[in-house]
């Protein structure tokens, strides 16, 4: 049988074109690079923004989020709504959450007094805490004991903007730097059941993060069970840490929950999703081009064919079977859609190259290269498989 | 499957089909039962347009514009599926269609070997043997397409006995060949079908075949 299919393909061969199987290889081989350089960026993407560890290029982001105040006229009449166990819980369980954790609020009454040599400031204030590892600094000072008690503060920048570039002028005061400010002593006055007391208190850092006069949780709790006046309420804030890849998913799931977001600090994760598009776009312009390369596949064979089909009836007639006829036909489909993929593959694997550099410049592993090759592996055996339907039913009259 | 019996019942071309009744005096045409049985030889004549070529296609089953059946051992050849034909037409029933159905790209031995080498009834030495036998064997790595009509005629005859069958169908098999030619072909032929105990069925419009005929009908 050797001998007849060597001869069948002797018969067959005859008008096959050099160029159109050139052009061919040329589309798929085209297609698949593009297909596989769009995976590759979509899972480095999605390996960025969505890993455990995140990404210099995708950070993780935290974001505060509270109840929407309620507008009715009446409002005032009740307590703002805190945050029950379960909304917690709910809010922790979501996909794009790494963490979460409550504000711990003081509910004692306490004012601050700054000494600027001999100007003396008094305002009333207020606290919040969150747990330490919530703080992007931690100043070495941060906690507090009882025994010695100092209360470390975090501001927000904010506040040191809006006092040297606000206040300060409008007085003729000076401008001050963080670094100055950590030296003013403090001292904290709080009004509690057995009278008043007063600590020292010193400014250890600014927080972007925390829109808030935060202090050690530790001094809260302890302070609250000393000298709270107010009953426990269920806390009004919580921060939340977005994975990097959150993006909109995080913003259309607090919105539908009427909860209200500050502004992450970084867009990481909307440029998440604007990256994942692009990939996506590559990814489908891969796919319509290996769309294209396949439709110039079966006009090529339809053409080849119908111009043989003469010789194909008369194999036919001879007792051959369309296997035994479309045998080169195949192999050849076969044969270029494999010559396609290495050409595409070797070229994919250039490009990997450089673009991984330049991922482990930024401090960024690259996703396996392996994927993308299995999707083009994946995507070649498609056509493979078209193909060969195409050409057995063609040459089946 | 082995054909014994190849039985055509009530056979008519669509294209007679409104001519029916003009067909009394034809043996085949419209006629209830007309049997070819293995080991027999039968003729079938008429003049240019009678049918005889359609005849072998319907048989052949490369045709099926016709109405009434042909059976193969009682069995409706229009139920045959795509690989039994291709088993019939491998091992049971060879065929020269009148249009020869050569490769014209390939010699007259490749175009014997096409054949042979499906079953491997038959080794390129004995192909050689029976071009020679024919007086074509110099001729024999020649591409067909510069070969004359009757040197092709004895090539595609070759091609047809290069495998086993118990029919053979032959579609005006020495129409273009001289009588020493003729004679050649034919008793090639005939020792090919007796060593089988085949069935020949043989088509011509005046130039038969040198055949002992068991059977001769009329289109």
């Amino acid at each position: 049988m050797s001998a007849a299919k060597h001869l069948i393909w002797k018969v067959l061969k005859a008008n096959i074109s050099i160029a159109q199987t050139i052009g061919y290889v040329a589309a798929l081989f085209a297609g698949l690079t593009i297909i596989m350089a769009g995976a590759a960026l979509f899972a480095d993407v999605s390996r960025m923004a969505g890993g455990e560890s995140a990404s210099p290029l995708f950070p993780d982001s935290f974001r505060v989020v509270s109840k929407a105040s309620d507008s009715s006229p009446l409002s005032f009449l009740s307590a703002a709504p805190g945050f029950s166990e379960n909304e917690i819980k709910e809010i922790a369980s979501q996909g794009f959450v790494k963490r979460c954790a409550p504000f711990a609020t003081s509910r004692f009454e306490a004012s601050v007094t700054a000494d600027f040599g001999g100007a003396r400031f008094s305002t009333a204030i207020f606290f919040e805490g969150v747990p330490d590892d919530f703080f992007e600094t931690r100043p070495a000072s941060w906690g507090f004991d009882p025994t010695n008690p100092v209360i470390p503060i975090i501001l927000p920048s904010d506040y040191l903007t809006l006092y040297n570039f606000g206040y300060a002028p409008s007085r003729g005061l000076p401008k001050l730097s963080p670094r100055l400010i950590t030296k003013v002593p403090l001292r904290v006055m709080i009004a509690g059941r057995e009278g008043m007391e007063s600590f020292p208190a010193r400014v250890v850092g600014f927080s972007n993060r925390l829109n808030t006069i935060a202090v050690p949780v530790g001094f809260i709790e302890w302070a609250n069970s000393r000298y709270g006046t107010l009953p426990n309420a269920a806390p009004l804030r919580l921060i939340v840490e977005t994975k990097g890849d959150a993006g909109t998913a995080a913003e259309r799931y607090f919105a539908s929950k009427g909860l209200e977001l500050s502004d992450s600090e970084s867009g990481s994760g909307r440029v998440a999703d604007f990256l994942r598009g692009v990939a996506l776009i590559v990814a489908i312009l891969g796919i319509a081009l290996c769309l294209l390369a396949l439709f110039i596949a079966t006009l090529s064979l339809g053409l080849l064919i119908s111009k043989n089909r003469g010789a194909i009836r008369d194999l036919r007639l001879l007792g051959f079977s369309g296997a035994d006829v479309s045998r080169g036909y195949r192999r050849m489909v076969v044969s270029a859609n494999i010559a396609a993929y290495a050409l595409a593959a070797a070229c994919f694997v250039l490009i990997e190259l450089v673009w991984s550099s330049a991922l482990e410049a930024s401090g960024t592993t690259p996703a396996p290269i392996w994927i993308p090759l299995a999707i083009g592996t994946v995507v070649t055996a498609l056509i493979s498989i078209v193909c060969h339907h195409y050409i057995v039913r063609s040459v089946d009259f | 499957m082995k054909i014994e019996t190849i039985t055509l019942e009530n056979l008519l071309p669509e294209a007679f089909a409104g001519e029916r009744g003009d067909h009394a005096s034809s043996d085949v045409w419209q006629k209830g039962n007309v049997a070819f049985s293995r080991g027999s030889s039968y003729l079938v004549g008429s003049e240019s347009g009678g049918g005889k070529s359609s005849l072998c296609a319907y048989i052949y089953g490369k045709r099926t514009d016709y109405e009434g059946r042909i059976l193969f051992n009682g069995t409706d050849i229009r139920s045959f599926r795509s690989s039994e034909w291709n088993e019939i037409r491998q091992r049971s029933l060879a065929w020269l269609p009148q249009e020869l159905g050569l490769f014209p790209t390939l010699t007259a031995i490749e175009n014997i070997m096409l054949k042979a080498a499906q079953t491997g009834y038959r080794s390129e030495r004995q192909a050689r043997k029976m071009l020679s036998r024919l007086g074509i064997g110099h001729l024999a790595d020649r591409p067909v397409r510069l070969m004359s009509v009757g040197q092709c005629q004895r090539v595609a005859t070759i091609r047809a006995l290069c495998q086993p069958f118990e029919f053979l169908l032959l579609d005006e098999p020495v129409s273009h060949l001289d009588p020493s030619s003729n004679a050649a072909l034919s008793a090639l032929i005939a020792e090919e079908a007796e060593s089988r105990n085949a069935g020949v069925i043989v088509t011509s419009i005046g130039n038969a075949p040198a055949l002992k005929i068991d059977l001769v009908l009329n289109l």
